[in-house]
């Protein structure tokens, strides 16, 4: 990664620069290159703010800020924090009232010790994956009007079904701005979300994301485990994702039915189209399997007592 | 009774956070702030945190309270059912000094709180065993007739929900988020189960060792008895339940087989009727094959 000055320490990323800042805020590289930033680093603790936040939100979507800084074609995140915005089960909206919060929480932190800049906002899609809906395109678009400004999306609840962190950072292209050579990821939606995911794909592009921790995190985090190590032996995926799993599998039979209809009533079509339907079924039978390995392994491990 | 502490992680590398933050920009080494979360009966479960400033002039330290009230105000704006349950230090133990900023804080957010010492400064040493957290419950004891406050140190439990735990393993692990590969997710889901049960086992042998050496029959008696009082599901009710749940996921993996196995002959007979169609154009009725 090409960051200014190498990270040899793990903490020299906590050491805020305001000059530093200023300077590329004046360079303002991300004006010619619509395809300026490549990475974003994601501190643990902006992480875990950002998760729990889109837990509580339970199936509503939730809304909140990014704090942090940029470096080359690089975002750090350095903190979040979560704004007091309605969101429906479809989608966040800010209001003036949430503007008027975000500044004076903003403001505060500085004088709690907190420099960094607003770079971005996340929120959540609770179920249906990460990725942009023409509303956030549009939101993010006016957004980059206050460039650097980033766009990241988490998702709780297939964060649990896959045992990963499920989690996309986004930026938008300008107005009228074709990617020279474009290739939609695939990624499995919901029927009903189908037509929003598919037809702004081509507006955005997404960053690569990694995390960082400082030393003592790292630490932390050692010890940790030390104490939950139960709960990772105790969780139940899927007991937790009973009523997820059901719905994927019945999206399953949603999309194989569409694809029996376009079959019988007209004879044009597309090249193989249970290709997506497969990646969609692997995807689900996986996340299944490893909910019951964890099953099977503690069946055997504490049933079994002689 | 005390009261029951449960710390999330967050709150942990919150803390974590504002000292290494703090550390790096002002050199300087304890850093203080709120705990928030919810109350039930005598349950605390801390789910967040938020800094304090305050200002050290030679042993008396004073709290900035617009601040404090203000980012009060601010956290319950998005989660309105947290409180104020406690406060933090990153000192290594409270003083005396530290009764005063309890006093000063149980009166401005008009609550009984809790005291918690993070002590950051010595994580280094490799001694550790536990996470370096104390929590203390203040307690009024009579000295020579006059009340005065007192730290009792309590027990606390780390309380993980589903996705923290998972962020907080990708971070423990340092994985890139985005890697898309179906299997490389199984496997790493089964070495998390995997370091967890060699922990399990780690602590099991420890256990076993401590009962090989014990020759105190008393002892051996009450454990005995206690392990008789484990739960082991073996009734047939959770039996024919975890049986449907085994069957369940092999269909689920049948069911995607099927599919892939529909994905694969449609493509097969996609390029025979495209073979079929080059070779036979024009030539008697076409032969199409549909699934």
């Amino acid at each position: 990664m090409a960051a200014p000055g190498k990270q040899v320490d793990l903490d020299a990323v906590y050491v805020h620069d305001r000059a530093e800042m200023q300077r590329i805020r004046a360079l303002h590289p991300w004006r010619q290159d619509p395809h300026h930033f490549k990475y974003v680093k994601v501190s643990a603790l902006a992480l875990l703010k950002m998760v729990m936040h889109a837990c509580s939100g339970g199936r509503l979507e939730v809304m909140g800020i990014l704090q942090g800084r940029v470096t080359a074609n690089t975002f750090i995140i350095m903190d979040s924090f979560a704004l007091p915005v309605e969101g429906t089960e479809t989608r966040v909206n800010a209001g003036d009232q949430a503007n008027a919060y975000m500044a004076q929480y903003h403001e505060m932190s500085h004088s709690l010790g907190r420099p960094e800049d607003v770079v971005g906002w996340y929120h959540s899609h609770p179920g249906y994956g990460c990725w942009m809906s023409g509303i956030d395109v549009r939101t993010q678009t006016l957004n980059q009007m206050l460039d650097p400004y980033l766009a990241i999306v988490v998702d709780p609840v297939r964060t649990i079904s896959s045992g990963r962190v499920e989690i996309g950072a986004f930026r938008c292209y300008p107005e009228g701005y074709k990617p020279p050579e474009f290739v939609q990821e695939y990624q499995s939606v919901p029927t009903h979300k189908m037509e929003d995911f598919g037809a702004h794909a081509d507006r955005y592009y997404k960053l690569e994301t990694t995390f960082f921790k400082s030393s003592t995190d790292n630490r932390m985090l050692d010890l940790l485990w030390n104490k939950y190590w139960v709960n990772t032996l105790s969780s139940s995926p899927l007991m937790a994702n009973r009523d997820y799993f059901s719905q994927q599998v019945e999206d399953v039979a949603a999309k194989l039915d569409g694809i029996d209809l376009q079959a019988r009533f007209t004879s044009k079509r597309e090249y193989n189209p249970f290709k997506d339907v497969k990646k969609d079924g692997s995807k689900s039978a996986m996340e299944h399997l490893s909910g019951l390995m964890n099953q099977v392994m503690k069946h055997s491990l504490f049933n079994f007592a002689s | 009774m005390s009261v029951d502490v449960k710390v999330h992680p967050l709150v942990i590398i919150a803390i974590s956070d504002h000292y290494t933050r703090t550390k790096a920009n002002q050199g300087k080494q304890t850093v203080m702030g709120c705990l928030m979360g919810t109350q039930s009966a005598r349950t605390l479960e801390i789910m967040t945190s938020f800094e304090i400033v305050y200002e050290r002039s030679g042993d008396t330290v004073t709290v900035n309270p617009a601040l404090l009230k203000a980012r009060e105000e601010q956290m319950k704006g998005v989660f309105p059912d947290y409180d104020i349950l406690g406060w933090y230090t990153t000192a290594p133990a409270l003083t005396p000094s530290d009764t005063k900023i309890h006093r000063d804080l149980c009166e401005l957010v008009e609550n009984q709180l809790i005291a918690m010492t993070v002590d950051c400064q010595d994580i280094d040493k490799k001694d550790h065993k536990d996470l370096p957290i104390s929590v203390f419950e203040p307690e009024a004891v009579i000295v020579d007739g006059n009340p005065l406050l007192a730290f009792r140190s309590i027990a606390y439990r780390v309380e993980t929900l589903e996705p923290e735990r998972i962020s907080v393993d990708a971070v423990a692990r340092m994985a890139t988020a985005g890697d898309d590969s179906v299997s490389s997710q199984l496997t790493a889901h089964l070495h998390s189960m995997r370091s967890a049960i060699l922990m399990l086992n780690s602590r099991v042998t420890m256990i076993l060792n401590y009962l090989q050496q014990t020759v105190d029959g008393l002892i051996l008696r009450a454990i005995a008895s206690l392990c008789h009082r484990l739960p082991v599901m073996n009734t047939p009710t959770f039996e024919s339940d975890y049986l449907r749940e085994y069957n369940d996921g092999i269909l689920v993996t049948f069911l995607t087989a099927l599919t892939n196995g529909l994905e694969v002959s449609n493509g097969l007979v996609d390029k025979f009727n495209l073979a079929q169609e080059k070779r036979g154009r024009g030539a008697g009725p076409q032969m199409a094959m549909f699934m």
